[in-house]
Formats: structure tokens, C-alpha cells, sequence
């Protein structure tokens, strides 16, 4: 399959979630991903959005987030920078899993759930932006499938 | 998707479906509340036909799981679909707070 490219950008990313991800949907269809992969992706920039909308931009006027996806073959590399507070997802503590549920933190689950759908996960500063970088094998579903 | 409902005395089943984003737990909050306030005391909530469950999905069930337990009542998930179930394991609340979490999905 040829390269394909999508870029969204956002300077309200609370009333253009809906646009995002019905646009992030119809090119995952281009590219032909799986379902189960599609669904994983949705994820995945689920758990960042509600990020970015809760706290990245809880105190901005003016946020600005550009999501880029590049879709090869066997990969998807996918690119999100945003102006809101730092945060460096890559850095943060796995919760702990082992806990009883009467006592885990509410916090964390998002990023945790990220980094374990994506192939690879990095994030870091780029000037005043905030810039994450995941990569999504489009081989093999993480979750398994409906039957 | 809509949030489908049976209610059988004050056992309450909410199935619910689709990908479950953060608008898709907001309303199941909200029937979760629901139908707390109407008198329930075991909540089933029917993941079978869910293509996702995102942080804020679990955050609901969790919460509500907890809130009930003191008071002799339940919340619980039952059918995950197999994508879910993964979740809800990847996650370490599947033994918690699936209903038979032994007969993997």
C-alpha cells in the first residue's frame, strides 16, 4: 500500500472532537486498517484528547493541537504537538496494577492503556509544544477481535 | 449507540455497545445513576456488544462498584466482548469486576 498522510488541526479541540474522529474513521477506511486496528487507534488518540481537553487547555485561551498520521504498510506513525501545559506521557509511573480496586487512584489508566496499544510511545518538548510520537503496528490487533 | 435497559425488580442490566468514549460513559453514568436513584441493587452492565472501553469507561464502572459494595448492593460487568475483556484484564480489573471472570470471554 502506498504512504498516506492525515493532518488535523484543532484551536478548540473540545468542540472538534467529534469532527476529529469521524475524519480520523474515514481514513483509516483509505488505508484499509482492520477494524480492530481502527478501533485501537480511536483509542489510543481517545485517551489523548480527553488529556488535552481536561488538562493540557483546562487554564489556554488559545490551544492548538495538529495531529499527523503517516500510514505505511505495517505502521502507522502518528504525531501529536500541542501548546497546552508540559507533559511528558512517556516519563509518567505505571499504576499499579496489583492494588485491590477499593484502592487504586483514579489517574494514570489513560496513559497506560496508550502505551500499551502502541507499538512505541515517546514524547517530549519542541520549543513551546508539547510533541508526541507513537507508533501503531497495523499487522496485529493488541486486543483481540470480535469472534 | 443508545444505552438499551431491562429491569427486573431492582436488578437493573444496562447493555451497552459501540465504542465507549468519553461521551459514551458520560451517559453511562448517567443511566447508572439512574437507575441507582430508582432503587437498584444489582447493576449488570453488558459489555458484549462494546467494540471499546475507554479510561473514562472503567473510571465509571469503578467508581460505582465501589460506592455500592459498602452498601450490600453491586455493580457489575458481564459478556465483555473479547476486545473488552482484554481492556478490563490489560488494566487488572477484570478479576474484580467481571461478573464469571473465570469463563474468558
Amino acid at each position: 500500500m502506498a504512504e498516506k498522510t492525515f493532518r488535523f488541526e484543532s484551536s478548540d479541540p473540545a468542540r472538534d472532537r467529534a469532527r476529529f474522529f469521524s475524519e480520523l474513521r474515514a481514513f483509516g477506511e483509505s488505508c484499509d486498517w482492520s477494524q480492530p486496528i481502527s478501533n485501537e487507534i480511536q483509542l489510543i488518540l481517545e485517551e489523548w484528547w480527553t488529556n488535552l481537553v481536561s488538562y493540557a487547555f483546562a487554564k489556554s485561551a488559545q490551544p492548538s493541537v495538529i495531529v499527523e498520521i503517516t500510514s505505511t504498510e505495517g505502521e502507522a506513525r502518528i504525531q501529536v504537538t500541542d501548546n497546552g501545559i508540559p507533559f511528558d506521557p512517556a516519563a509518567r509511573t505505571d499504576p499499579d496494577l496489583h492494588l485491590p480496586v477499593e484502592e487504586r487512584p483514579i489517574g494514570g489508566l489513560g496513559i497506560y492503556m496508550m502505551k500499551k496499544l502502541s507499538k512505541s510511545l515517546r514524547s517530549g518538548r519542541d520549543g513551546e509544544r508539547n510533541v508526541l510520537r507513537i507508533a501503531k503496528d497495523l499487522t496485529s490487533p493488541v486486543l483481540r477481535a470480535k469472534s | 449507540m443508545p444505552i438499551r435497559q431491562n429491569v427486573s425488580g431492582d436488578c437493573y442490566e444496562l447493555i451497552v455497545g459501540g465504542r465507549i468514549d468519553g461521551a459514551a460513559a458520560n451517559e453511562m453514568e448517567v443511566q447508572v445513576l439512574n437507575a441507582i436513584k430508582a432503587g437498584a441493587k444489582e447493576i449488570f452492565i453488558n459489555l458484549s456488544e462494546a467494540d471499546f472501553l475507554c479510561s473514562a469507561g472503567i473510571r465509571v464502572i469503578m467508581q460505582y462498584w465501589r460506592q455500592l459494595k459498602p452498601q450490600g448492593k453491586r455493580l457489575m460487568v458481564t459478556r465483555p466482548s473479547p476486545a473488552v475483556d482484554d481492556i478490563l484484564a490489560m488494566t487488572g480489573f477484570r478479576e474484580s469486576i467481571v461478573e464469571n471472570a473465570g469463563a474468558r470471554a
